[in-house]
């Protein structure tokens, strides 16, 4: 096991007017739990709301929990930041306009000191090579790319330092569907490659049954379903995810 | 009986700074009266600029440079500019991928969607009101009154798009071009908005011409497929045929995707 997540809950307030206190509080989180087995993906679908974002975030410490306890397993994640990374839905928005592409990889290099600064280049080339793009890249800046190829720059980024865990939050969504065939691919390639493990959100059922090898269905912030992928569409056990794959099919 | 639309040899070109880029080049196309048809390809290969061209709203560095676009036997491109005014919205109305940035933030969907009856149908505004919210329980929208009084952002995305419907609808057009309307919505959302779009055809009587990159919603609404590749139409027919036997390079890439992610 690489993670356990324990009764984790959290609530955000709801703002009623400009200056007066929070009224209310929204349920984003409510009492979620599951474990995370090692170099198996793990797919969160639901949803606009039902709190995948906010378990991402939560699990990745960008914003704190009110309650619960996340139990990281030091035999694959001893060094947090380096070990896990995430990748988000929007490739346009997580790469710096103004930085070219090489020092956009070399960034993670320079702070998690994975080379030395002689062995930068060649390894940012490695990078680029490993996610499909060749070295004339390096010297471009985001707006010189499409939609697919920024997001395949934000996983070399990703990469960069070597990480055991990967959150990959709506990683593909924002693309053409040809696009999308092609990075799920790639996914599936390098969780191979590096013994990577995913926790995979998306709301495309048939991404998910694609690439997941475990299925947490949420809504309104609880977990509905958690069952192993081939289950949950064979014989979908909770009424909502038979709504869902109603809708989908 | 001719087609609503007729579209033969249209070419778009972007006249940028040091170049010319040709963003269609010779697009033929036809939708008839009742029918819904598909524009599928990938992002960049000219669905939306040939869309856009029909009632010539492209953005400025765009020139339409060739073709007709015959719509009920008149060509659009030789009309002068002012007599688009009621064709635009009025016979031709477009809903699209973000609803919320193409609605009016600033006032409710009631104020805008009455703002569009007026225009267009010259009612007053009792009568407008009355009608806005019938427009908005047309698009099944179970509280239509607090709908009506509503701001866009205290709206869900899918809310949203409904009410872009009912405005779209709120003309009686006779073609409604959807360019991907339903991409930014969830998998339950968009099920609804397509039952909804079919729906509303068959009851109002208008055509759908819809834009995609995603096959699965073709197959589920549209009888014919036009595929588009680098500004051009590179294959097109009925929709079973295509799926059946498709000719083009890209349109076995999209199909290959559909098996492959659009589907369950």
């Amino acid at each position: 096991m690489i993670l356990e997540a324990v009764d984790i809950s959290k609530k955000f307030p709801v703002e009623k007017g400009m200056f007066g206190p929070a009224s209310a509080r929204t349920v984003a989180l409510d009492r979620v739990n599951f474990r995370l087995m090692e170099f198996t993906t793990l797919g969160i679908v639901g949803e606009s709301g039902s709190g995948k974002t906010t378990l991402a975030r939560v699990l990745l410490g960008l914003i704190p929990a009110d309650s619960g306890t996340i139990r990281f397993n030091d035999a694959f994640i001893s060094d947090f930041r380096k070990d896990v990374q995430i990748i988000f839905q929007n490739p346009y928005n997580s790469l710096d306009p103004k930085m070219r592409i090489k020092d956009a990889l070399y960034e993670p290099l320079i702070i998690h000191s994975v080379c030395p600064r002689r062995e930068m280049r060649g390894k940012a080339s490695e990078l680029l090579r490993i996610v499909g793009l060749d070295d004339a890249a390096m010297e471009r800046y985001p707006s010189q790319f499409s939609g697919g190829q920024r997001q395949r720059i934000c996983i070399a980024r990703a990469l960069a330092c070597g990480p055991k865990l990967l959150v990959l939050d709506e990683p593909i969504s924002s693309l053409d569907l040809t696009i999308q065939a092609k990075l799920l691919d790639l996914f599936v390639e390098l969780k191979e490659k590096f013994r990577l493990t995913y926790i995979f959100i998306s709301h495309n059922l048939s991404v998910i049954r694609h690439i997941a090898d475990t299925v947490l269905v949420m809504k309104h912030g609880r977990v509905v379903e958690h069952a192993a992928a081939h289950d949950l569409f064979e014989r979908p056990a909770a009424e909502y995810t038979r709504q869902l794959l109603e809708a989908a099919r | 009986m001719s087609p609503l639309l007729e579209v033969k040899g249209l070419k778009v070109d972007f006249h940028l700074e040091n170049r010319i880029v040709h963003a269609v080049e010779g697009v033929d196309l036809q939708v008839r009266r009742n029918e819904t048809v598909v524009l599928a390809g990938e992002s960049g290969s000219g669905k939306t600029i040939t869309t856009l061209a029909l009632t010539r709203i492209l953005p400025a560095p765009a020139r339409i440079v060739a073709g007709q676009v015959l719509l009920e036997g008149r060509d659009m491109l030789a009309l002068e500019e002012k007599k688009l005014y009621s064709i635009r919205g009025g016979v031709i109305a477009y809903i699209f991928q973000e609803p919320a940035s193409f609605l009016n933030p600033v006032l409710t969907i009631g104020e805008q969607i009455v703002e569009a009856v007026i225009w267009h149908q010259r009612l007053g505004r009792q009568e407008a009101q009355d009608q806005g919210r019938e427009l908005l329980r047309q698009v099944r929208i179970a509280e239509a009154d607090r709908v009506f009084n509503s701001f866009p952002h205290q709206l869900s995305g899918g809310m949203n798009q409904r009410a872009f419907i009912a405005m779209a609808l709120a003309c009686k057009p006779s073609l409604l071009i959807a360019d991907e309307p339903t991409t930014s919505l969830d998998v339950t959302i968009e099920a609804e908005i397509l039952k909804l779009l079919t729906e509303l055809k068959e009851k109002v009587g208008f055509s759908l011409l819809f834009i995609t990159h995603n096959l699965a919603i073709a197959r589920k609404i549209s009888q014919r497929i036009y595929v588009m590749y680098r500004g051009r139409v590179v294959e097109n027919g009925l929709t079973e045929d295509i799926f059946k036997d498709p000719k083009h390079f890209h349109t076995r890439e999209l199909i290959a995707a559909y098996h492959k992610i659009g589907k369950l």
